[in-house]
């Protein structure tokens, strides 16, 4: 008995697979869940600011209403899509509700600041990543709404078009136009960053 | 009209421009937001000490009656029976008449091709101790109250996945 517990004891919740949390955390594993958080959360903020335009304490409260959401009503995934899925469904409803309550917000003058650079000289091998990355924020906050949510969740997170259908309750076509115009959006958003 | 050496072709500049767009990504994907790393503590902890709404069920002890959240009584089960070997426990489900214990469903993941029927036994017998632990002993508390559902079958340990 004792060898059976050092042995079950040993195993490391990192080892486990995602649904396995899941139906631990569904049964009130708190270590599963904190797994599951470590895992994703990154992510789903990473999301939320992103489509909250850069508000990080709306992008705080969406990740908190979903993954409040997730660790109350666990047993309510069926293991139907991946966790990853569902939490992302989970977070983009989130912040659907969060634009639908927030007043304006002003657009930081800093990140415009990258926009100043359009017709500065330099070659894109010469530009730091931070500085990509930020043009790239400046650029995104430009895209309508479901375009920038499947641009972000298609590369960015590396969600598949069913997956990201399924996430933004739409179909893998309309996906796969948002994608289009998005990528030739950002592309010349880019250039003239550049 | 030729280009020289110095000018681009729409192909290639195409190519660089989908590579600047492809670097932008990257470096977003590869970038940790400080913010996050400050608060995201605090909203884990946040979230863990909401409390899932739960039946009450009555329970005895030497000092009288009490109530226990069925809650409690799930988790409680589902550590106990965690230290058995070539199982998973996948649901737990409590079966009560208004507040007071009848039965328990349990229904679990066994790896092949280890044989079902021991370890059915022994989730039943770890199961009437703990539920005899938190809710004291009781005439509904007993091995035929206790239903041991296989869910599934798999090839490797189902506590990993």
């Amino acid at each position: 008995m004792h060898t059976e517990v050092a042995a079950v004891g040993a195993m490391r919740v990192q080892d486990r697979t995602d649904p396995v949390l899941a139906r631990r955390a569904a049964l009130g594993d708190r270590q599963a869940f904190a797994e599951i958080f470590d895992r994703h959360a990154s992510a789903l903020y990473r999301y939320a600011l992103r489509m909250l335009n850069g508000d990080h304490q709306a992008a705080e409260d969406a990740v908190q209403d979903a993954l409040t959401r997730a660790w109350l009503k666990m047993d309510s995934f069926r293991g139907d899509s991946a966790l990853r899925t569902w939490l992302f469904r989970l977070i983009a409803n989130a912040c659907i509700d969060a634009r639908r309550r927030r007043r304006p917000i002003a657009v930081d003058d800093d990140l415009l600041e990258v926009l100043a650079t359009d017709t500065a000289p330099g070659p894109h091998e010469a530009a730091t990543a931070e500085e990509l990355r930020q043009a790239l924020d400046v650029a995104l906050m430009e895209l309508p709404w479901r375009q920038r949510a499947s641009w972000l969740l298609r590369e960015i997170e590396g969600l598949s078009y069913a997956e990201i259908a399924k996430v933004l309750d739409t179909n893998a076509a309309v996906v796969r136009g948002q994608l289009h115009r998005a990528r030739a959006t950002l592309a010349v958003r880019m250039v003239q960053w550049r | 009209m030729a280009m020289n050496s110095h000018e681009r072709s729409p192909l290639d500049r195409a190519g660089d421009d989908d590579l600047l767009l492809r670097s932008a990504a990257t470096a977003l994907h590869q970038h940790t937001d400080q913010r996050w790393v400050e608060v995201s503590g605090d909203i884990l902890v946040r979230i863990l000490s909401m409390s899932r709404p739960s039946h009450p069920l009555q329970a005895m002890s030497q000092d009288g009656s009490y109530q226990v959240s069925e809650l409690v009584l799930v988790m409680s089960l589902q550590r106990a029976l965690d230290v058995i070997p070539h199982s998973e426990v996948t649901h737990i489900r409590i079966k009560a008449e208004r507040d007071r214990y009848q039965a328990v469903a349990i229904v679990i993941t066994v790896e092949y091709p280890f044989p079902i029927i021991p370890i059915a036994d022994r989730i039943r017998d770890v199961s009437v101790r703990v539920l005899e632990q938190i809710l004291g002993a009781s005439p509904e508390i007993n091995v035929s109250g206790m239903h041991v559902h296989v869910g599934d079958v798999t090839r490797g340990d189902p506590k990993l996945g």
